[in-house]
């Protein structure tokens, strides 16, 4: 029995770049800086004052009555979700239903009911929660969501491993596909990590860029933070044909590892073997993949180590490709990163067009490979790679290319 | 009052001067308030009306427990269980309201 294939259907993204998937890749191929001003908390002072904040109001999503159900990181990946599912032209008819499901990575939960719970009990001193507290905070929420407003009967679950959740939910979804568990996986990420408890605490880590974020840079000084979601259709090739649907791409492997070292100290062994392990997967030489959308946090270690490992595992190949990191622009989503990125890697591979890093200036002999500096570049793009190297040493790579019948 | 104990909580015998002898049209914009629906809405309530008709979830019936908790400063103890069996519409929310000295002069 053949392995079923894997495509991409359609997909959906809402970012600090754009309200949809156009927008963010437009913002992305002309450049655009997403980082705006963060609106400052009752609860307290902190120095983060940019982000990559979505711009759309999201208060009017529902009427109120449902809307108290959901946290800003549900209501962005049920955008995300349904702007991808109306793209695949996919309708999901109670036949489909238990044969389509759903995987929202999330790096951390429904936050703003956290912080809404201790407003409640340390300020306001009210003596019960808001009932909806619980489940606007599991970590699942945005998959529930999202198989309820799209009608997803199949397997679903939630999925996370910090600023790699999102690529470890297309391991996961790919993996349904290939075992035929699945028909079809409408699979992302989504983060909401503009509040102020959640900024506090990377505050404390100072590794947030005091002015804008210059991944590769030499004078680099941290990573800013973002929000957004992004979601993709992943549909069995034969399912895809049988409906004539389009196929933006193939979805062609994973590859994950863990550091096994240390929480916040990146390692290169885990990384590398994440790449090596994802291009197997993928059945792809390291001579085919013309593009890799880094992890490109722009601290000093991410950085550095990432290119690093890129030239241990490319070898000459290193010189041939494009590398960028779409962070600088966007801002890092953490959980939902990846799948913010996943448009990037789409847009390369359909346009021939490589988003470029952003606010570079001065090359860091640590880092120097082909960063794609300040402009976009146009070149074939056959494949792909996204990575995601999360605190605690989680890694995930996954591999685009292509779609050839 | 403020209790930072929340585990240990204090049924409260008070006696609130501000509380109607008809409990109807306040309980009614109280439920509207703990579903986040139009106030307006409150006017077509009776005690009649189902909790049911109202398409009111259990989690909502807890919420609107809550939401008369914090209003008169009392507690309803009460789990969703009971709360579900015990009250099927509104006048039994009423009902409930006033077993907890709502609506009465002084309280029991």
């Amino acid at each position: 029995m053949t392995i079923p294939r894997a495509v991409i259907t359609g997909y959906g993204c809402i970012s600090s770049l754009g309200n949809n998937a156009p927008e963010t890749w437009a913002g992305m191929t002309e450049g655009r800086n997403g980082i705006s001003s963060v609106n400052p908390s009752e609860l307290g002072e902190i120095s983060i004052s940019r982000a990559g904040v979505v711009q759309r109001d999201l208060s009017k999503m529902f009427e109120p009555r449902l809307m108290r159900q959901y946290d800003r990181v549900s209501l962005l990946a049920i955008l995300a979700a349904k702007e991808a599912l109306a793209h695949s032209g996919l309708e999901i008819t109670e036949e489909l239903s238990p044969r389509a499901g759903s995987i929202i990575g999330i790096g951390n939960c429904g936050w703003e009911a956290v912080e809404e719970g201790y407003v409640r009990s340390l300020l306001e001193r009210k003596r019960r929660s808001k009932i909806f507290a619980v489940p606007r905070v599991m970590p699942s929420a945005p998959t529930s969501s999202v198989s309820m407003h799209l009608g997803l009967k199949g397997p679903s679950f939630g999925v996370t491993s910090a600023c790699s959740s999102s690529n470890h939910a297309f391991a996961a979804a790919l993996q349904h596909i290939r075992s035929g568990l699945a028909d079809v996986m409408v699979v992302g990420g989504a983060e909401a990590p503009i509040m102020f408890g959640i900024l506090w605490a990377w505050e404390a880590l100072r590794i947030v860029a005091p002015g804008p974020c210059s991944p590769f840079d030499l004078n680099r000084r941290g990573l800013v933070l973002g929000e957004g979601s992004g979601v993709i259709v992943l549909e069995s090739l034969e399912h895809a044909r049988a409906r004539g649907a389009t196929i933006h791409a193939e979805f062609a492997g994973a590859g994950s590892s863990a550091d096994a070292s240390n929480l916040v100290i990146p390692s290169p062994t885990g990384p590398e073997q994440a790449l090596r392990s994802c291009l197997q997967d993928a059945r792809l030489n390291t001579g085919d993949i013309d593009y890799i959308n880094a992890h490109g946090t722009g601290t000093k270690a991410n950085d550095a180590i990432e290119c690093t490992v890129i030239r241990r595992v490319f070898g000459e190949q290193a010189e041939r490709l494009s590398l960028s990191s779409t962070k600088a622009m966007h801002g890092h989503a953490l959980g939902g990163a990846g799948a913010i990125e996943m448009i990037a890697c789409i847009g390369a591979l359909n346009e021939n067009l490589v988003p470029p890093t952003i606010n570079f200036e001065t090359p860091d002999p640590e880092c120097a490979l082909d960063v794609t500096p300040n402009h976009a570049r146009e070149r074939e793009v056959r494949a792909v790679l996204s990575n995601a190297f999360a605190f605690g040493g989680l890694n995930s790579v996954v591999a685009l290319k292509k779609f050839v019948d | 009052m403020i209790r930072l104990d929340h585990s240990t909580p204090v049924v409260l015998n008070l006696s609130h001067s501000l509380m109607p002898a008809n409990l109807l049209p306040e309980l009614s914009k109280l439920i509207t308030k703990s579903l986040s629906i139009p106030e307006e809405n409150a006017k077509e309530i009776t005690e009649e009306t189902t909790l049911e008709s109202l398409e009111i979830s259990s989690l909502e019936l807890v919420e609107i427990l809550i939401t008369i908790e914090e209003e008169y400063d009392l507690e309803i103890d009460i789990d969703a269980v009971e709360a579900r069996d015990s009250l099927q519409t509104v006048g039994d929310l009423i009902e409930l309201g006033r077993k907890h000295g709502l609506g009465t002069s002084s309280a029991e």
